[in-house]
């Protein structure tokens, strides 16, 4: 395992069965090498890492020297789509961001954290929610042709009314039905030569009456709610 | 005297609820309850905002601040004043405190205190882990409880849990008697407003708004118990501001701690 260490640093053979001997009899090893891999200009105007560049591809597909635009991009999966209305079908664009209750999936089991954090919940635009019949708090069906998840709106202003988020991290077992990344697709984005799953399209709309959302309405054994913590 | 006091940061506070966890861990707080919580000001719901997205070229109104709050150790403390059995009481050190012995649960004290800052064992407490956490005995059903400045690790010269543990060092403990304390400092220096002035209740935590403050000095992996026993330059640093601090954080409490002496 230890030839795995620098592959590309130090390809000598020799150094590894070296550096292994000296694990095996030490138990430790101190690396005499520079960290620093690369040391080159990069290739942007100035030659520094450049954090915002106004003439960075876009996320428009072939467009790819297309202007930057602060208009919610075309779905990946509208622009492969044959015969082009999927966007039409799931004028949405579904976000699963990172939150501060997370890291990825861990903590997900914590139960002071889910006091204040509870259950998975949709950030919706009230205009758009409302468009749809769709009332703060109430249970949601996200879906698109890939699958579905139900899940609770949560009315947030500072969402764009063209898009949704669902915090990534939740597990299986903690949505009504589905989960989020039933809708997320491995679609690679041009731009960064990575999965895109902000990049998906969905539609919203409530959930059917009879759900059993018993769940999250009698699993409590303190009958608290995490309005005791501040939260909804 | 000694008068303990806060001063929390809004401008440095980022929402990260951890005053909230760690106040839970080390004070064995029961499942459903808080005595430190944040408030989200601005929307309905956590983290949400006032106002509407900018959409078509508006400017936009969104709009949200955290609200960090817990008991405010008020010196003219409401809850102290109706209790009638004692039991609320204020310590010679400025800690509002309760005595759980004395507590008969009649919860006038939660009606007057303006702040919601205290809960009430309705119920057989539950933790988890279901042995509980932390330094501080579980409260007995049909008590009130509520923050204590973690009395218990002044006492030992620890500055509180959730002044310890904000990652964004908004939080700043210490003797508001003390004109060269830490805390005296920040109100001096810093735009700070107690909560609900208008009620009178003088309360002795102060929150700073409009201007960020350098926040609690951290310099070292330290334990505060691990400083050095060098009292006379620790308090010079003390004096000092002490932000600098090659051997620590400074302990923003006074060597010579002031325990409950009710």
């Amino acid at each position: 395992m230890i030839r795995y260490i620098w592959p590309e640093t130090n390809p000598c053979e020799s150094f590894y069965d070296t550096l292994y001997d000296r694990l095996v009899e030490q138990g430790t090893v101190h690396i005499d090498d520079d960290p620093v891999l690369y040391k080159g200009e990069f290739d942007t105007p100035t030659g520094r890492l450049e954090i915002y560049d106004e003439d960075a591809p876009t996320e428009d597909g072939d467009d790819i020297d297309g202007e930057v635009s602060l208009e919610v991009p075309d779905p990946i999966e509208s622009r492969t789509d044959d015969d082009g209305d999927y966007r039409d079908e799931y004028p949405l664009m579904f976000m699963q961001k990172h939150s501060k209750w997370r890291i990825h999936s861990q903590y997900e089991y914590q139960p002071w954290v889910r006091e204040i954090n509870e259950q998975p919940q949709l950030d919706i635009n009230p205009k758009t929610a409302k468009r749809r019949g769709i009332e703060d708090g109430d249970y949601v069906r996200v879906f698109n042709d890939r699958g579905q998840m139900i899940v609770r709106a949560k009315y947030n202003d500072a969402i764009r009314p063209e898009i949704v988020n669902t915090d990534q991290g939740w597990w299986e077992r903690d949505y009504i039905k589905g989960h989020h990344n039933n809708l997320t697709h491995m679609d690679i984005c041009n731009a960064t030569g990575n999965f895109a799953f902000y990049d998906t399209a969905v539609e919203v709309e409530p959930a059917p009456e009879d759900l059993d959302t018993s769940k999250y309405t009698e699993s409590n054994p303190r009958g608290s709610t995490p309005d005791s913590a501040g939260g909804e | 005297m000694t008068n303990y006091g806060l001063v929390i940061d809004q401008e440095r506070c980022i929402g990260c609820q951890t005053c909230a966890m760690t106040c839970k861990q080390e004070n064995n707080v029961p499942m459903g309850q808080f005595w430190n919580r944040v408030l989200t000001v601005g929307g309905e719901h956590v983290d949400t905002p006032s106002g509407t997205y900018p959409e078509d070229g508006e400017s936009g109104d969104l709009d949200m601040n955290y609200q960090p709050t817990a008991c405010q150790h008020c010196e003219n403390a409401p809850c102290v004043k109706v209790c009638p059995v004692n039991a609320t009481y204020t310590r010679d050190d400025g800690i509002v405190e309760i005595d759980y012995d004395k507590c008969m649960g009649c919860r006038y004290c939660m009606a007057a205190c303006p702040y919601n800052a205290r809960v009430f064992n309705w119920d057989e407490p539950e933790h988890r882990p279901e042995d509980g956490t932390g330094d501080v005995a579980e409260r007995p059903q049909g008590v009130v409880e509520k923050c204590t400045f973690c009395s218990h690790r002044v006492e030992d010269g620890l500055d509180p849990a959730c002044v310890v543990n904000c990652p964004a060092d908004a939080r700043i403990f210490g003797d508001l008697d003390d004109d060269d304390s830490t805390v005296s400092k920040y109100i001096s220096e810093y735009n700070t407003e107690q909560l609900l002035n208008e009620k009178g209740t003088d309360p002795s935590t102060y929150y700073v708004q409009g201007k960020m403050t350098p926040g609690r000095p951290w310099t070292s992996d330290k334990l505060e118990t691990e400083l050095g026993d060098d009292e006379a330059a620790q308090a010079t640093r003390r004096r000092n501001g002490a932000p600098t601090s090659e051997h620590g954080p400074t302990p923003h409490v006074p060597a010579e701690t002031a325990g409950g002496d009710d």
